[in-house]
């Protein structure tokens, strides 16, 4: 077996899942030890893993706090699970994910991914995917969200947001609307209306994005929101 | 965007549209351009892999179609299906003369002067040549006069060598004997990114992304991690030299797929430039001292009189160790050294200190076998019969000792816990280079 990410040989151990799934692809012990799962005690909003720093009560994080006196976002209640913390080993990964285009380590985490999404999620009716511009997306190749709703489920994948595009404005009007606009539009208004619906993306870190794409859902009549991030920043 | 931009970016060089900063439209219209496709199935044209397992898959928002890509050189930008890699012809940048370049006095031994003259010889026939020179027979000075061959004829002039630490070394010794040419030297992170100069020192790493662009292509330490076993690097060194072109390897140890190779002229030089043999190595028993040392760090007795001895003798012990662990375990522990290995951030300032008299000792991963010329040191090999240490490593490690014609004396031991093959041959191997420099 040849490890995903750096791409050296290694044994893996002969288990259940290794006889039933050949061809499976995954880490080197080496490349696996230097993942961070995110332990039980988290945040009950965002799915960060309890730390004195973050916390002034036991049950939600600072950030959160921050997020409920929002004036914009009153009304959006965050669900996130994440399963890794995005130390540097996740960052570097990331790196040569996203940046780089590796798309197939994404497959290092399908298990996990899988597990995830069958314990949690069961009952959404569709996962929503975070677009990318259009530039991002040539660059790219690829778009992160796609790829991990696509190992959960890809029949409810729904591709109902699209980014705002339209005008070119200076960077200094750019950097306020950041604060006050959303970059997200809904292109399929109808289709979410009383549903339950899961946000997919890879990292989560200040949350900014699963706040304005959850508040464009809310509007737009979901009944149920919970997001979904790989790695928690 | 001018013609003249666009053939100067390309000259010997091969990229990716991505890499590239002119408008690719533009470039289509070039005829001295050439494009082609990055990869063709399991095969990529730029770094020569063929693993299947070493190429992925996707959908591919740049082509909407399933899109291979290659992993094995995804950190030089991806190159997919639906890559296409430009080239342009590579110019020579010198006119041919008949002035001299070179800058050097140093008197040649016979033996250096057969060499050096075999090296000219190379250059004018465009074949291939094995100088196999035992460590400290003074090879880069061997291959001066040939060079100064080569610049008089305007030639395209590329040393590679596996190793970072050895462009480090190289560069200045190359600009100090050809004082007037320009050099550019490439290693991972330099800034000197691809100018067209008439001699390129490089490491094979950086060497991917050049086509067709030497005349002369120089390889250092052929046996040397990691060409030995990487085939992207031979890739890259083929793809690197020009279809008629001279190809020169150097080796204290080559392998014996070079060695045997028919097609390629072979010159040995079994004496060091100061006409003294090579130190044969002393072997130490020791005992189980890995336990010892990383469970009750307790440093084994005899290592610990062979620096005291060595210091006290005014001169500099180095103490080759087989893993990050023990290193630090023993920097800890022996005062005044320092340790270093290859992700140290530090390593190459360590080295200066070392060898101005700042440290007393020198504790070192396998990175310092090559290349590192220290003089009054004395060698330890701790834990020889580690499978680190083959007999190519402890052969180089034996050479970085006497190798200054002020210094040919110092003292190499390998300390073990039971001979190995791999160090029964490096006695050997020593002693058939002795034999056949003339001494028994
Ligand atoms: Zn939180
Ligand atoms: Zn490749
Ligand atoms: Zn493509």
């Amino acid at each position: 077996m040849i490890c995903l990410y750096c791409l050296k040989n290694y044994n893996m151990e002969v288990t259940w899942t290794t006889i039933f799934k050949p061809g499976r692809k995954g880490l080197c012990s080496e490349c696996c030890s230097n993942l961070e799962p995110i332990r039980e005690e988290t945040c009950e909003k965002c799915g960060r893993e309890y730390d004195e720093q973050w916390f002034d009560n036991k049950h939600i994080c600072t950030d959160c706090v921050a997020w409920e006196n929002h004036p914009n976002y009153k009304e959006v209640k965050i669900k996130n699970t994440s399963i890794y913390k995005y130390n540097n080993f996740a960052k570097e990964f990331v790196a040569k994910w996203k940046y780089r285009g590796d798309y197939e380590l994404i497959y290092a985490f399908s298990d996990e991914i899988k597990k995830t999404y069958k314990s949690k999620y069961k009952k959404v009716d569709y996962i929503i995917t975070i677009p990318l511009s259009t530039e991002r997306s040539y660059e790219r190749g690829f778009n992160q969200s796609e790829a991990i709703a696509k190992i959960m489920d890809q029949k409810k994948t729904l591709k109902v947001l699209k980014k705002n595009e339209t005008n070119k404005q200076s960077k200094k009007k750019k950097l306020e609307r950041i604060h006050s606009e959303n970059p997200f539009i809904m292109t399929g208004v109808k289709s979410t209306i009383d549903k339950k619906v899961l946000i997919v993306d890879d990292i989560y870190t200040t949350g900014t994005t699963m706040y304005q794409i959850s508040k464009i859902l809310y509007e737009a009549g979901a009944s149920e929101i919970s997001t979904f991030a790989l790695f928690r920043g | 965007m001018t013609e003249h931009e666009i053939l100067a970016l390309l000259n010997g060089i091969r990229l990716l549209a991505d890499e590239i900063p002119f408008d690719i439209q533009e470039i289509n219209k070039l005829g001295l351009i050439k494009k082609e496709l990055g990869l063709n199935n399991y095969n990529c044209l730029r770094c020569g892999n063929n693993d299947k397992n070493k190429f992925g898959k996707h959908f591919c928002l740049r082509c909407n179609n399933i899109c291979y890509y290659c992993k094995n050189c995804i950190m030089m930008g991806k190159l997919s299906s639906c890559s296409e890699l430009y080239s342009g012809p590579s110019t020579n940048t010198l006119e041919p003369t008949n002035k001299n370049y070179l800058n050097y006095d140093g008197e040649f031994t016979d033996e250096q002067k057969t060499a050096s003259t075999k090296v000219i010889e190379t250059i004018k026939q465009k074949s291939q040549l094995l100088i196999w020179a035992v460590c400290g027979a003074g090879k880069t000075e061997i291959i001066f006069p040939g060079l100064n061959f080569a610049l008089q004829k305007g030639l395209n002039i590329c040393l590679a060598t596996p190793r970072t630490d050895v462009v480090h070394e190289l560069t200045p010794r190359l600009k100090k004997a050809f004082p007037e040419i320009e050099i550019t030297s490439l290693f991972g992170g330099s800034e000197n990114k691809y100018k067209n100069s008439p001699i390129t020192i490089s490491t094979t790493h950086q060497l991917l992304r050049f086509y067709k662009k030497f005349d002369v292509l120089i390889l250092d330490e052929i046996d040397a991690f990691p060409y030995n076993y990487d085939k992207s690097l031979q890739y890259a060194v083929n793809n690197a030299r020009k279809d008629d072109s001279t190809f020169i390897m150097l080796s204290a140890t080559p392998p014996n797929s070079i060695n045997y190779n028919q097609q390629i002229n072979k010159v040995i030089i079994p004496k060091r430039y100061h006409g003294n043999p090579l130190p044969l190595p002393k072997l130490e028993w020791i005992g189980d001292w890995e336990k010892s040392l990383l469970t009750k760090n307790n440093v084994p007795k005899k290592l610990q009189d062979f620096i005291e001895h060595s210091i006290r003798e005014g001169r500099k012990p180095i103490v080759f160790v087989p893993n990050i662990p023990i290193g630090s375990v023993l920097q800890d522990k022996i005062s005044e050294s320092k340790f270093v290995y290859s992700s140290h951030e530090n390593r190459k300032r360590i080295v200066e200190e070392f060898k101005e008299g700042k440290l007393k000792c020198l504790i070192t991963t396998t990175i310092l076998e090559r290349g590192v010329t220290i003089p009054f040191v004395d060698v330890a090999v701790l834990g020889a019969d580690d499978e680190i240490f083959n007999e190519t490593a402890l052969v180089q490690i034996a050479g970085r000792v006497g190798r200054k014609k002020e210094d040919t004396s110092g003292r190499v031991i390998f300390f073990h816990n039971g001979k190995t093959n791999e160090i029964l041959k490096s006695i050997k191997h020593i002693k058939k280079i002795n034999r056949l420099g003339g001494f028994e």
